[in-house]
């Protein structure tokens, strides 16, 4: 869009009379220029159904050989990831058409909803994968995992609470910060129980950032750096974590050092990555994915299989399309209309911005192992959904802020 | 929206730019600037090898006999990888294994899982542990009978991982026979692999030669393994085959051993140290535990036979043995019979080494060859007496007499001459000419004759330098020992003498050393190769046992020969006269039926093959006497020379002599034995290996010339020969 055209656009009424007539067709509402489909931000959807797209591409190559291998169908977690894509868009879509209005008003059932689930998981309904209890089984092959619609509850509830705004006043009050806190704190102890630590870094990380963009004085957002800090520094020092755990995130910076065990992946990982060079091995061709020499490949590593079968153009590209959804996010965000879709804007983008830096990292060998998927292109349904529930949310920002760009 | 928020969403902005920058850097790094190394990393990740086994070549004689061939048995190994899959590591099949073949569960998991660290294999015992590839299957049971080897392949269902299969193993027709030259297979260790002769081709799952042949050609021998490049997912899963190379069978050795005349040498060895064991003589029990017998080819430097007593069953290698049975089976109390007495084994030559002190007497002057020298029965040396054998006189004799005599007092004094003239010549800070130690080491004494079996020793010449610098590292010890009030004073005042005196080449040495006592020692092969020098006119060579490595198709791949390490009479400063060679050989000719080996050889034919011999009787602290004979023959044109060591067994002509009598009766088939080789003389060519894989005896040179009389032209007037042998 040029500069000369959005120089016209802010002369323009921001919400044209007509466009709620009745006797419009839907075909002339649909594309009228004041109507939402419109001022959907397409760049950030084109680039979130991308990264699904190679996802499914690379969830495919990490999962056939060892499909064939069990005499299963060697496309099942294509077709599965290709649905997740599907409904997520869906559900993405009712979060960018639901009122913005009704979205504040939406914001306490999907957190207590969220809430129950998370209360759920801890219940005999919960199972345990990988030694988290994160998981209530549903049947059919289909799990849910209630921590990531946590995710999109917090980001919400975050923006109601700090969102509104009292007489004149700029920035929240201290009462709001804590407020908000409390209102965090339910579902992240509910997550330390499963123990999650990896969704619970996002939290701690979505909530600094969602404080710091309400404009909370200065002394919070620094206690909070300096709590997150000091509870690491801790949890590592009195050995609160279970062994595995401390390991994961300890020997990251030696994985050399027990190759054979807990850095293993992380030397895998990075071998997988390094050996695709430029532009890949080839799809199906990566000799580490087919070796199955990289647990979780198509979930927490599935980055290593771009890494390797696409090389550097293809990881890069990844990186590339996360780098544009996340940059479109925080101009969605400057360019809200009110402080809560700011808020939302900035929420999103924290969360996003936190857990690929965190996931691409684990794979590069240069962050901790904490069991976070790649938005959109990891495998994993619950995950998929929230991820393009967020993407609905910001639509849903963008459609009703008072910008083009 | 306030500043403030639109402050910190900038630098939200900039935070995200700034992680993602470093994934981006982070990503270049490893794909672009050290994606090279991490391609090489994953391209040896997912490969796996198993490697299948090349016969082994044959170890054949001179004739083309089999020594050491290769037979097929029934093998049981089980593959670690296999295993591990299951749900419970295999247990439940290595115990029904443990069941049929009769090994311990416990044992089995020892042998079928890798290696652990040194410290918790010593902790619980481990003694054999997989250091190979875990794919690579580990034998657990060799010679199973067939229906247990059917019961594994019958009912694969219950033994997933365990495979019975026919391979080749090594096959010791002639059991115990020259173990000491063949050695036998063990496993390569891990720490060796990649070392020394270890450091290529080399793969864990090998079986290498220890010691003899198979050990020094085990590079020929082995051939290339088979090796199956397979890929390999992270559990160890083969899923696919990437590359095979078939096996290439390793080379044959062609000795020149002959197996007759080996076990015509090993028997007189029995025979001889049995006949000590069971005939005390006038100092008692005779225990004769060990000895050695060499024959060697004079002319060629080749060795015939090579055999070392107590000797050793090779095929027990080939079964697991528990440690205790190991040490009951070879070890010190079992009299280590892996220890091959004739090249490293250290004796005491006693007067065997008179043909060293005559030639150093005669070559430094002070005996010529015409001269006439007293034999008391005991001379003054220094302060004290040293006496003949037996105390017995002979007069004024001729070198001649004194050598077939072997009058010890002649040698004392050559020994007090040379002293004295040494002596002076260091008054006058001159070099000392030492001409003993001079001719030991030029008749290739004091240092390994380098022969092809491994860890050989070279044996101990002792000179003034010498001794000087091991006094100087052992001064200490002495210089303490000498004030140690837990030493008797008797201990006390050896140590002093040690302290302080040490580092001199005392008179009272230089005569023990001229007649083969005191501090020389050597071992039998070197005394077979000096008397070899002696026989084919001053050739001293470098021996070796293998004659040629041939191929599978029957092509020579490689001559092996023995090398020239000296010519002792050629050259501008020869080491010693022609002519006092032969009037060595010509004296030494009278030892059978005139001197200290008439007893032994009374009866001898000697008239078809003469020889000629010094016996040799070493005293040894607190033990019975080394008993020795070297000999050399037909004494006209020397063939071979043969050397016999029995320890603790008495004098040279008692025992060491009567066997060498054996020796000769079988190469030549004399006195009712078996000829070794119809014309006496060993083959000259190869076997001659066919194409369908036969062999056949190599052609014989004709017999050139009956059996010549000794040559007598040196001889000396025998005007003082007598009656009466010593030792």
């Amino acid at each position: 869009m040029t500069g000369a055209q959005q120089q016209a656009d802010w002369s323009t009424p921001r919400v044209s009379p007509v466009a709620l007539n009745d006797r419009e067709s839907f075909r002339e509402k649909a594309f009228h220029r004041e109507s939402p489909l419109r001022r959907l931000d397409w760049v950030v959807l084109f680039c979130a159904v991308a990264l699904s797209g190679i996802g499914a591409v690379l969830v495919w190559s990490a999962t056939r050989a060892a499909m064939e291998a069990a005499g299963g169908d060697p496309r099942a977690f294509l077709k599965r990831h290709v649905l997740n894509v599907l409904i997520g868009l869906a559900l993405g879509a009712i979060a960018a058409l639901v009122d913005y209005r009704m979205l504040r008003a939406y914001a306490p059932i999907v957190y207590i909803a969220s809430t129950i689930g998370l209360v759920a998981v801890l219940s005999p309904l919960g199972s345990v994968i990988n030694n988290a209890r994160s998981w209530i089984v549903i049947g059919g092959g289909f799990q849910v995992q209630p921590s990531e619609f946590a995710k999109v509850a917090l980001v919400v509830g975050m923006a109601m609470i700090l969102g509104e705004k009292r007489d004149n006043e700029a920035d929240p009050r201290d009462g709001d910060v804590l407020l908000v806190l409390a209102m965090a704190a339910v579902p992240m102890g509910l997550i330390m129980l499963q123990p999650d630590l990896g969704t619970m870094m996002v939290f701690v990380f979505t909530i600094l950032g969602v404080l710091a963009v309400s404009g909370a004085p200065r002394r919070w957002v620094a206690g909070l750096v300096i709590l997150g800090v000091l509870s690491g520094w801790g949890i590592l020092h009195f050995h609160m974590l279970e062994d595995y755990q401390e390991a994961r995130l300890t020997s990251f910076a030696n994985p050399e050092a027990d190759a054979r065990d807990t850095g293993y992946n992380v030397n895998q990982a990075k071998i997988a990555i390094g050996s695709g060079r430029v532009t890949g091995k080839g799809l199906f061709q990566g000799t580490q994915t087919n070796g199955e020499f990289i647990p979780e490949q198509q979930t927490d590593f599935v980055f290593t299989v771009a890494g390797e079968e696409l090389g550097f153009v293809g990881a890069g590209t990844i990186l590339l399309l996360l780098g544009v959804v996340l940059w479109r996010g925080t101009r969605i965000a400057v360019n809200a209309g009110d402080m809560f879709g700011t808020l939302v804007a900035a929420g999103v983008v924290s969360w996003f911005a936190f857990q690929s830096f965190v996931n691409i990292g684990m794979t590069l060998g240069i962050m901790p192992v904490t069991g976070l998927p790649l938005p959109f292109v990891s495998y994993g349904g619950s995950a998929m959904f929230a991820n393009f529930m967020a993407i609905g949310l910001l639509c849903n920002v963008k459609m009703r802020s008072n910008s083009w760009d | 929206m306030s500043h403030r928020s639109r402050l910190r969403l900038a630098v939200l902005q900039l935070l995200v730019l700034s992680l993602f920058g470093t994934l981006f850097a982070r990503l270049w790094y490893l794909q672009v600037m050290a994606g090279e190394q991490y391609e090489t990393i994953a391209a040896n990740n997912g490969r796996g090898t198993i490697a299948e086994r090349a016969t082994r070549g044959r170890i054949l004689d001179d004739m083309g006999r089999p020594l050491v061939t290769n037979r097929t048995s029934l093998v049981v190994s089980a593959s670690y990888a296999e295993l591990l899959k299951q749900e419970d590591g295999g247990l439940a099949v290595l115990k029904r294994l443990s069941k049929l073949i009769k090994v311990p569960v416990t044992q089995l998991k020892h042998e079928v899982e890798p290696c652990p660290s040194t410290k918790e294999r010593r902790e619980k015992g481990i003694t054999v542990c997989n250091n190979g590839s875990p794919l690579q299957p580990v034998p657990v049971a060799q010679d199973v009978p067939p229906e247990v080897a059917y019961k594994i392949m019958e009912h694969r269902e219950d033994f997933p991982g365990i495979e019975a299969k026919a391979v080749a193993v090594r096959s010791y027709p002639h059991k115990d026979l020259a173990s000491h030259v063949f050695g036998y297979l063990g496993r390569i260790n891990a720490d060796e692999i990649g070392k020394g002769k270890y450091k290529k081709g080399y793969d864990p799952s090998d079986l290498v030669g220890r010691g003899g042949v198979e050990e020094v050609y085990d590079r020929d021998l082995k051939g290339v393994a088979g090796l199956q490049t397979v890929a390999v997912n992270s559990k160890g899963r083969v899923t696919g085959v990437l590359d095979t190379r078939e096996p290439v069978p390793g080379n044959d050795l062609v000795l020149s051993l002959d197996l007759v005349v080996q076990r015509s040498a090993e028997k007189a060895l029995d025979d001889w140290m049995a006949f000590a064991r069971r005939t005390p003589d006038k100092n008692g029990v005779r225990k004769a535990p060990s000895g050695a017998a060499v024959v060697v080819d004079v002319k060629t430097g080749r060795l015939v036979a090579l055999a070392s007593s107590p000797t050793f069953d090779p095929a027990r290698f080939q079964t697991r043995i528990p440690q205790k049975e190991f040490t009951r089976l070879f070890g010190e109390k079992a009299n280590d019979p892996l220890v091959s007495r004739a090249v490293q084994g250290l004796f005491a030559p006693g007067s065997t080494f008179k043909l060293v002190s005559t030639a150093a007497a005669v070559e430094a002057g002070n005996a010529p060859l015409g001269g006439i020298f007293n034999c008391p029965g005991a001379l003054k040396v220094g302060n004290s007496s040293k006496s003949n054998f037996e105390g017995r006189g002979e007069g004024p004799i001729s070198l001649y007499t004194t050598l077939v005599k072997s009058c010890d007092t002649v040698y004392y004094q050559f020994a007090m001459d040379q002293w004295y003239a040494d002596q002076a010549l260091i008054e006058q800070d001159k070099k000392p000419r030492e001409v003993l130690q001079k001719m030991a080491r030029d008749f290739g004494f004091g240092t390994p004759t380098g022969l092809d079996l491994p860890d050989e020793r070279g044996g101990l010449i002792r000179d003034r330098a010498s001794i000087r610098k091991s006094w100087e590292t052992n001064k200490d010890y002495y210089c303490k020992l000498m004030t140690n009030p837990t030493q008797t004073p008797y201990q006390q005042a050896i140590a002093r003498e040690n302290c302080e005196e040490g580092w001199r080449y005392r008179l009272g040495s230089a005569a023990n050393d001229y007649v083969g006592q005191g501090d020389v020692l050597v071992t039998p092969l070197q005394m077979a190769m000096a008397y070899a020098a002696l026989a084919n006119g001053g050739t001293l060579y470098s021996p070796r046992v293998a004659k040629a490595v041939v191929g599978p198709d029957g092509k020579v791949v490689r001559e092996i020969k023995p090398k020239v390490v000296r010519e002792l009479t050629k050259g501008p400063n020869p080491t010693v006269q022609p002519r006092t060679l032969d009037y060595i050989r010509n004296s030494l000719a009278a030892v059978p039926t005139e001197g200290t080996a008439r007893g032994a050889f009374l009866g001898y034919p000697y008239g078809s093959v003469p020889i000629g011999g010094k016996t040799g009787t070493a005293e040894v602290q607190g033990k019975h006497d080394t008993s020795w004979f070297a000999s050399f023959g037909p004494v006209g044109d020397p063939r071979y020379a043969v050397v016999v060591m029995v320890e603790q067994a008495g004098t040279g002509g008692s025992v060491a002599a009567p066997a060498v009598r054996q020796i000769w009766d079988g190469i030549y088939g004399l006195e009712g034995h078996k000829a070794a080789y119809s014309g006496g003389l060993p083959p000259n060519g190869l076997p001659r290996f066919a194409a369908d894989g036969t062999i056949r005896k190599p052609r014989l040179p004709a017999r050139t010339r009956p059996s010549s009389p000794p040559d007598t032209r040196a001889l000396p007037a025998q005007t003082d020969r007598r009656r009466g042998s010593y030792a």
